[in-house]
């Protein structure tokens, strides 16, 4: 039996958590996960462009 | 969060002073976001997004003290189910009390008219529920809703990722459930338009108007790359955007829709722009489609991108940067800057910052005019912190009146940041830029 929560409010992002319960609703847990829901791939669309590049598109990583 | 009328009156009369809004204005914008019980629902989804843009509208929220300790306390009551609720209810009231002491007093503010007016039905900051109480709010469409994206869409088909690259959250009925699978945003995007309660959807944001910086790729490396293929064999250094993240038009088009998409472009967008766009909405929500005219077309109200143009006279994309920037008249007279920080001689501000590769010309935004706070998303490094041009506010001449926070009152260079093809357009940032030879 699992408990999902996703999503999870109040944050910025995307955020998911999974519990997965060795027997009905008050077991105890057996595997846990939590789940980050969004890629965007900064590292990958930095690569070789100009340095002065990184300067605004790392500001862009979080907004807040 | 009720609030009277005499005060809501108050507050639109106070910000749209402060927006330099004329009486008749203020009237308008009163009556149109005092039509309470006939506006739609706004349904905000976040895809590929840092969150800037919510940042610019929570900003707006000023005083929110007795509704706040009321909402976190019975946040905390329902959060913790049966129990010593009033125990904690009470820690959480007293915390925010104390934080909050001081504060001036309870006036109406934005975050009143667009809980009350607008009915955010659900936006993921700001929720009060989560897990699959989340879900049923924004999977509802009985009733008429306006759909608003912040962030970039990634699809599947697209590049190695597609749209298991942004999931929005997982749905079912009862605690306890086994496990299902998310729903990524493409797929609640294509429900959600498919119903025809969707009326309109707005793009909030540079990622969801033009894709931004998850959708960008370096396409002059990709021709060097070609030009060069000796040095470069196909395969080795392809560096193309990670998940296929695309705008809000370029999936909607996909999906063969057609729902009216309104642009907020910006990178960030501050507060004011997106509640003046809600409120042209609103005003116009008998004629919607009259309002917002032909797709792809430039209209009164809106460029050929949808950007609206300007909102009860109040400029919003309607002008370059450059053909009213504060160092336009340094421009004019041939005074530059060509050093970060330099204060040229014979400027009046500082000289025009055409040397330094500045987008201005480029760019169609009202950067340096919209007062109050701006967006404090303060990661840019720019947005709030320096009004006048040497990072003094300046309260004399032709500069007293660009009381906004942007980027060249702070001494940096306009980057362009609500244009389509924004970032890679105009990469290199600091060079690179031909835009000068424009008449503006």
């Amino acid at each position: 039996m699992a408990v999902v929560i996703d999503p999870i409010t109040r944050i910025e992002g995307h955020l998911g958590i999974e519990v997965e319960l060795s027997s009905g609703t008050s077991g105890t847990p057996t595997q846990v996960e939590s789940r980050g829901e969004m890629f965007r791939g900064f590292e990958n669309f930095l690569k070789n462009r100009a340095p002065g590049d990184a300067i605004q598109a790392t500001q862009r990583i979080c907004g807040v | 969060m009720r609030i009277t009328r005499r005060q809501f009156i108050q507050y639109v009369s106070a910000a749209g002073a402060s927006l330099g809004l004329s009486e008749l204005q203020i009237f308008k914008l009163t009556e149109a976001l005092a039509k309470t019980g006939s506006t739609p629902k706004l349904i905000w989804l976040q895809g590929q997004a840092c969150n800037g843009c919510t940042i610019g509208l929570t900003q707006l929220f000023h005083d929110v003290e007795p509704e706040l300790a009321n909402t976190l306390a019975s946040a905390a009551a329902d959060t913790v189910g049966v129990g010593p609720s009033g125990t904690i209810a009470n820690a959480y009231t007293s915390v925010v009390e104390n934080y909050l002491d001081g504060q001036t007093g309870n006036q109406a503010d934005i975050a009143d008219v667009l809980f009350d007016v607008v009915d955010i039905n659900y936006h993921q900051t700001l929720s009060g529920p989560a897990g699959y109480l989340a879900t049923e709010a924004f999977l509802s469409t009985g009733s008429p809703f306006i759909l608003a994206i912040e962030g970039s869409i990634p699809a599947s088909g697209t590049y190695n990722v597609g749209s298991s690259a942004c999931k929005v959250g997982t749905p079912s009925g009862t605690p306890g459930y086994t496990n299902d699978t998310a729903l990524s945003l493409a797929k609640v995007f294509d429900d959600l338009t498919s119903s025809a309660n969707c009326a309109a959807i707005v793009a909030v944001g540079q990622c969801a108007s033009f894709g931004n910086w998850p959708a960008s790729r370096n396409q002059k490396f990709e021709e060097f790359e070609k030009k060069h293929s000796t040095y470069y064999p196909s395969g080795t250094t392809a560096h193309y955007q990670a998940t296929g993240a695309l705008s809000v038009n370029q999936y909607r088009d996909r999906l063969g829709k057609s729902t009216p998409v309104i642009r907020v472009a910006g990178c960030p967008i501050r507060g004011e722009e997106l509640y003046l766009t809600v409120a042209a909405a609103i005003l116009n929500a008998g004629s919607l489609a009259s309002w917002y005219g032909a797709e792809g077309v430039e209209t009164a109200n809106f460029d050929v991108y949808k950007r609206p143009k300007s909102v009860l006279g109040l400029s919003l994309y309607d002008k370059p940067i450059h053909s009213r920037c504060v160092h336009k008249q340094d421009f004019l007279n041939g005074v530059f800057a060509s050093q970060w920080g330099e204060h040229a001689s014979g400027s009046q501000n500082g000289g025009c910052l055409a040397r330094l590769n500045c987008k201005g010309p480029s760019s169609w935004r009202s950067c340096q005019r919209i007062p109050s706070g701006g967006n404090p998303s303060m990661a840019r490094g720019t947005w709030e912190c320096l009004n006048g041009a040497d990072g003094m506010p300046v309260t004399t001449g032709r500069a007293a009146k660009f009381t906004g926070t942007s980027c060249i009152n702070a001494g940096a260079t306009c980057m362009a940041c609500g244009e389509p093809g924004y970032p890679d357009r105009f990469s290199h940032p600091l060079v690179n830029y031909s835009g000068y030879d424009t008449t503006y």
